[in-house]
């Protein structure tokens, strides 16, 4: 014992003697000034700012380009903070404000530290140019060029860079080809030419690489436009080679409804929606076993797949039974597909790459990461998903999301990737693995807007209801039920989620009935019994009435409810924005099995009465929608007919509210398995989303009480919150486009299957493989 | 007084918190009068984010277990030199891992690397470590559950390495033992290793449910006494 403890001593003097001696290289001394080149200017970055002597004229053409430096400039002097104009998400040793946005939170900012800044005249607003800015100036006056550094003084070195005042036009990009446009035509367009009967080609397969892997990167949350914008800023280098520049980006792809994580990862992992896999909400009331079940705790971890499996759902795990392999997933079978690569292992890594327990939650890419390599080293794996979730969770934390404090999270986690496809060259896999990168939803909220909250308990149970409220924000020691003062303790009702879309359950028929076994038919709702004895219409209530009173009718968009959907029968459900802006949607079976739903824009939509149509003004702003009416040309006649999800889909992609219609309705369906161990999901009485600028979370928040500001959020049903990341890279994949076609979550699974030899269609998943990826096919 | 001495260790570390939600005004949906809903303050007894939180201690008191000595070793070199962290011992060892990829895929090769892999020599902990070093010649000492199962499954794929190589000896075709034989009994092994992983998962799943609930317990009580002091 003495001797290794002795020769432990040893190492530890040799470390530090090796510290100390290596200290002396830690800083970087100015050298002479390199030679300029001609035509490029040098900003010191030891200065704020440098007047370029160059005077602009308003709204005068401006270029200006970075010139490669082989000497990076160094941030206080010090090695390794080294950094070209573009600067860095990646360290920040500055306490106060940034000169480039001097109003933000010191972590809440979008632009990048020690990048190369710009401004015309010496009081002008200062601008983002990094390593390549090309626009018009703001004002005339003269160019100042400085570094985004609050304490420039002990930089050491210069950004050089070309300045040019004028700089040619890109030619305007051709319209895009897309499937909904000709499938638009023949569909609707009356005077559409008729195309000629052509004989029915089998259709193309996809050449996948023999013996192939598929990677899946799954982080969380990423919006589409901010990882695009990252990239052509340079500070996801990794995305870009392989993405950007080596694959396809899936451009119109969507999540279901609501773009919660639990329910799209769920759509993700088995192809299907809801109506038949089950998983409706991250948290719900439990009707059955009369307990609320919050997914996003720990305690429930297994839980949402066991339930999954129970309902004879398979998933991607069940698909390639000894090939599968994962970091943690938002919930997984405890049991692993391939043995060495199961939960203890991931633990045991975990610890050991955060350090400790409590900080692998703050450590979540890293951990994920780490145990990816591991996974990307093991041949047995040939399907690998990894789920990087910290970009949602900063996202959520700070007030500009991902237009701000969730930068540094993705620049890291550019980082990550870069070691996974690191580590698959080295063990020579690369070549035949497809990676795809996609998020479970979008995030809104951030960029324009900061979003604020809205306490659905305090506003409508309370006020209205005075019901005592059970939701997602406590912990079970204490405060597990809001109570309104004086109810009766049976008097209970329960919020599902949070962020931009809630469940709401209330018992049968009035607030004192007790029975949440099952839930209401908007009839019910429509007449349901108060606690003074009256009767009144809570949907109408939770949609349009705060504490306050009726949110004004005119001005819907300060409401922080966008729409409330219930259900009307088993096919039908309503949607309620107010009494006057209402739509059914319907579905039924077609005679091959398939869904096809109708829209029916209404006003006051009682049971009984005959259906007042409206012209404008519906739910999801389909009759007002340019892009609709462009993309279906015969509206009325549109609005006649059922159609399928995948046309709903391509008629609706380019409006605020893609295809919304058909997972809207099949949420409050369930078309599975119904046994003594498969009951029927829980799912809500009311569906609720949140509008534009508002998110569903109380202002106490018993979880997590240092969250000072409510970040961008998901969840709702508009495009921000439901356009998700997809991007593929691969052998046989397309190189550097962009696929214009709409597609959604469910349709990952099947392109999986393609990528992997097997055949989509032997499944019977709701979603179709992405064919417009692949060399050749488009 | 024990129930007092583990109450205190429940919440140790629990600073409290008196939350005084603001009254509610209410008015009325039909119009006309207006209520004001008071809410009694209630009393928060925990704070997730805090290191001192009884659910983080449990937690980071579980992840003690699992600390490795490389990686222990890696935070030292790390913390004494400057600049960025660069786990020097863990990314040897990973080089040296990449490097024996490189070796042709046959048999002996599988079979050395399987039994590297499944002792994962380079993941033991520094209790363990501990361990090992007090008593070396014990078996128990280098006892890891997850170890054993992993070595029952070398054993079993070097059988397999064996069944194939003496099949090129035999005058029949395939392996020495008929995989007609072999399948059932590989896929029985595989179904119990897995079957054990994963029921070692579980239980410790469900201790860790059931800490979590007892220090909700204790936390609740004590949130009750802090109550009782607190002016509504």
């Amino acid at each position: 014992m003495i001797p290794r403890a002795r020769t432990f001593l040893q190492a530890i003097i040799v470390a530090g003697v090796l510290a100390v001696v290596g200290s002396d290289c830690v800083t970087v001394q100015p050298g002479p000034a390199a030679p300029l080149e001609q035509g490029t200017f040098a900003v010191p970055a030891n200065q704020a700012w440098i007047s370029t002597g160059i005077a602009l004229g308003l709204k005068q053409k401006l270029l200006i380009e970075e010139v490669e430096r082989p000497r990076p400039v160094f941030i206080k002097a010090i090695r390794w903070q080294g950094v070209s104009a573009r600067g860095t998400y990646l360290f920040d040793v500055e306490t106060g404000a940034y000169p480039l946005e001097p109003d933000r939170v010191h972590d809440d900012r979008r632009y990048p530290g020690y990048c190369l800044i710009g401004r015309i005249g010496e009081d002008g607003a200062p601008f983002y140019v990094g390593s390549h800015f090309q626009g018009l100036a703001p004002q005339a006056g003269n160019l100042w060029l400085g570094i985004n550094d609050p304490t420039p003084q002990r930089n050491v070195g210069d950004f050089r860079c070309r300045i040019a005042l004028d700089y040619p036009e890109p030619p305007l990009p051709a319209p895009a080809f897309t499937e909904a446009e000709t499938a638009a035509e023949s569909l609707e367009n009356p005077a559409a030419p008729k195309p000629a009967p052509a004989k029915p080609k089998p259709l193309e397969q996809p050449k996948p690489v023999a013996d192939a892997n598929v990677v899946i990167i799954y982080v969380d949350g990423l919006r589409p436009d901010v990882a695009a914008e990252m990239a052509e800023w340079g500070h996801m280098p990794n995305f870009s080679k392989l993405f950007l520049e080596d694959g396809a980006w899936v451009r119109n792809s969507f999540s279901v409804t609501p773009s919660l994580t639990l329910t799209n990862f769920s759509s993700m992992i088995t192809g299907l929606y809801s109506n038949r896999h089950g998983v409706k909400m991250q948290s719900y009331y439990d009707r059955e076993n009369d307990e609320y079940v919050n997914g996003l705790n720990v305690r429930y971890y297994g839980r949402f797949a066991d339930a999954v499996k129970a309902r004879g759902v398979k998933a991607i795990w069940d698909y390639f039974p000894d090939s599968f392999g994962c970091a943690a997933l938002p919930y997984e079978p405890f049991r692993p597909d391939v043995l060495q690569m199961n939960l203890e292992e991931w633990f045991h890594r975990a610890i050991n790459t955060a350090n400790y327990g409590s900080n692998i939650k703050y450590k979540m890419d890293e951990v994920q990461t780490r145990f990816a390599v591991n996974l990307a080293s093991e041949p047995k794996i040939k399907v690998m998903m990894v789920w990087v979730p910290s970009n949602d969770v900063v996202s959520e934390q700070t007030p500009h999301g991902q237009f701000g404090g969730a930068r540094s999270t993705l620049a890291r986690m550019d980082g990550d990737l870069g070691q996974i496809v690191e580590r698959l060259k080295i063990r020579h896999r690369f070549e035949k693995t497809y990676f795809i990168l996609l998020s479970d939803h979008g995030h809104s909220g951030g960029h324009d807007i900061v979003n604020q909250r809205y306490n659905v308990k305090r506003e409508v149970f309370h006020a209205y209801l005075q019901m005592n409220v059970i939701d997602a924000w406590f912990r079970v020691a204490e405060a597990s039920v809001f109570s309104y003062p004086g109810a009766p303790k049976g008097r209970l009702g329960a919020v599902a989620d949070t962020d931009g879309a809630v469940g709401i359950f209330i018992p049968l028929g009035n607030v004192d009935s007790g029975d949440l076994s099952s839930h209401n038919t908007y009839d019910q709702m429509a007449h349901y019994g108060m606690p003074d004895g009256s009767q009144a219409n809570v949907v109408e209530l939770f949609a349009e009435f705060s504490s306050s009173g009726r949110w004004p009718l005119k001005d819907t968009s300060k409401r922080p409810v966008d729409f409330a959907v219930a259900k009307v029968d088993e096919n039908t459900v309503l949607l309620y924005k107010t009494m006057d802006r209402q739509a059914l949607i319907r579905a039924r079976l077609n005679p091959d099995g398939v869904f096809e739903f109708k829209y029916e824009p209404v006003r006051r939509y009682a049971s009984g009465q005959p259906l007042e149509p409206i012209n404008s003004g519906d739910p999801l702003g389909y009759l007002d929608s340019e892009p609709f009416h462009k993309q279906i040309k015969n509206v009325p006649r549109w609005l006649e007919n059922y159609h399928t999800g995948p046309e709903w889909l391509q008629a609706t992609y380019r409006t605020e509210y893609p295809g919304c219609v058909n997972t809207l309705n099949l949420y409050f369906r369930w078309d599975g398995l119904v046994t003594q161990d498969s009951p029927v999901p829980p799912q809500p009485d009311i569906l609720m989303f949140a509008s534009k600028g508002w998110v569903f979370e109380p202002k106490i928040n018993l979880a997590n009480q240092h969250e000072g500001t409510v970040g961008s959020r998901h969840g709702m049903a508009f495009r921000e919150a439901t356009n998700n990341s997809f991007f593929v890279s691969g052998p046989g994949i397309r190189k550097g486009v962009i696929v214009e076609a709409p597609h959604r979550m469910v349709d990952l699974l099947p392109t999986v299957f393609q990528m992997m030899g097997k055949d989509p269609d032997s499944a019977a998943l709701d979603g179709r493989p992405i064919r417009e990826i692949w060399e050749g096919l488009q | 007084m024990a129930a007092a001495t583990l109450l205190l260790l429940g919440s140790a570390g629990c600073s409290f918190t008196v939350v005084r939600p603001a009254p509610l005004v209410v008015g009325s949906a039909s119009g006309g009068e207006i209520r004001v809903v008071k809410y009694p303050a209630y009393v928060l007894v925990y704070d997730s984010d805090s290191f001192w939180d009884p659910h983080q201690v449990k937690d980071n008191l579980i992840g003690l277990t699992e600390g490795e000595i490389v990686h222990w070793l890696d935070l030292a070199i790390d913390g004494m030199t400057p600049g960025p962290q660069h786990r020097p011992l863990q990314n040897s060892i990973e080089w040296i891992k990449n490097g024996y990829a490189q070796l042709p895929d046959c048999a002996p090769v599988r079979i050395v690397g399987g039994l590297f892999s499944a002792l994962g020599i380079e993941k033991t902990t520094l209790i363990q470590g501990g361990e090992i070093a007090y008593n070396p010649v014990s078996l128990l000492s280098y006892f890891v559950f997850t170890r054993v199962i992993y070595l029952t499954a070398w054993v079993n794929d070097t059988l397999g390495e064996v069944n194939a190589a003496a099949g090129h000896l035999a005058p029949w075709p395939g392996t020495f033992i008929p995989q007609a034989a072999t399948a059932p009994v590989n896929r029985g092994v595989d179904w119990s290793q897995k079957g054990a992983i994963s029921l070692y998962i579980i239980v410790f799943h469900k201790v860790d449910n059931a800490l979590n609930v007892t220090i909700d317990c204790f936390q609740k009580a004590y949130g009750g006494v802090v109550g009782l002091f607190v002016r509504r």
